[in-house]
């Protein structure tokens, strides 16, 4: 199975991760990486590179914004590998990919390309006005 | 022209980079790293993770000279980015004219001496702000661009 691992600015992935198997249950190869700020972006992407020696599928890195330092240490873990980094980590976009990668045969590439298409259905920013108008 | 000299031990990272491009007017990042300059994948890391409009691109102290003071007189609206205050006093060395301010963002040393909640500064780098101090630099910290609160080194180093 394609692993995840979800890194983030402080313990934000560790509270997804737990949200997420709060509603999908446990989940195998699901990981959470916290940036606590008191490392290097060399350190944390050797981390990063190290959680996800096991998923033999490679692996898809979640993480919070796009060009922060978990970013950018996510994408100096998937140099020389087919694993993916995608940004803007929130519930709906992690239960999508969890939901998606059960069962799926390709790789972690064509795995996010598939859960950015479904984009409309998890950017769910809502006003409650806008909840009973529609 | 530099508009700001700015030392993060993160180099170019995220919201906090788009705060201080958005108020200093910055159009072009010149970063002095020599071990980031060296390692191909982290340069290059750093040379995308900026917005379309800018340029980046990562030097090591000997290349970034020239660059420097090129960008000093040019209308090229720079920002001079360092990991540590120890290479603007380096860099001044070898430089005249640069602007007499620095702005200390994140640092992380480990064992080091906390000046802030973002910034545990390297026992040599308290040295160099002293030393920049005395060359009459303005050392202050500040993370996140200039709506963001400011800390200046005289009230830190009044407690060292």
């Amino acid at each position: 199975m394609i692993g995840v691992i979800i890194c983030t600015h402080s313990d934000f992935a560790k509270g997804l991760k737990n949200a997420c198997e709060m509603i999908a249950g446990p989940q195998e190869a699901l990981k959470a990486v916290c940036f606590m700020g008191d490392e290097q972006i060399t350190e944390l992407g050797e981390r990063l590179a190290e959680e996800s020696k096991e998923f033999e599928d490679g692996c898809v890195f979640v993480v919070d914004l796009e060009n922060a330092t978990p970013f950018n240490a996510s994408l100096m873990a998937i140099a020389y590998t087919e694993s993916v980094v995608l940004s803007g980590a929130s519930m709906p976009m992690l239960l999508e990919l969890l939901s998606a990668r059960t069962g799926f045969a390709g790789t972690p590439e064509e795995l996010v390309t598939g859960v950015l298409a479904l984009q409309s259905c998890f950017v769910s920013m809502k006003r409650s006005r806008d909840v009973f108008t529609d | 022209m530099i508009r700001l000299i700015r030392s993060d031990e993160r180099l170019i990272h995220g919201q906090c980079m788009q705060f201080i491009v958005s108020d200093y007017s910055i159009r072009n990042i010149i970063v002095v790293d020599d071990m980031t300059s060296k390692n191909p994948l982290l340069r290059s890391i750093f040379q995308n993770a900026v917005p379309a409009a800018l340029t980046a691109d990562v030097f090591t102290v000997e290349e970034s000279v020239e660059v420097i003071k090129k960008a000093l007189t040019d209308d090229s609206s720079s920002l001079l980015l360092m990991k540590n205050p120890r290479t603007l006093l380096t860099l001044m060395e070898k430089i005249e004219g640069l602007p007499a301010e620095l702005n200390v963002g994140p640092q992380m040393a480990r064992g080091g001496v906390k000046c802030t909640d973002y910034s545990t500064l390297h026992p040599q780098d308290i040295e160099a702000c002293k030393t920049l101090t005395q060359k009459g630099v303005r050392v202050y910290f500040n993370a996140i661009g200039a709506t963001g609160a400011v800390t200046e080194w005289s009230s830190v180093a009044k407690r060292l």
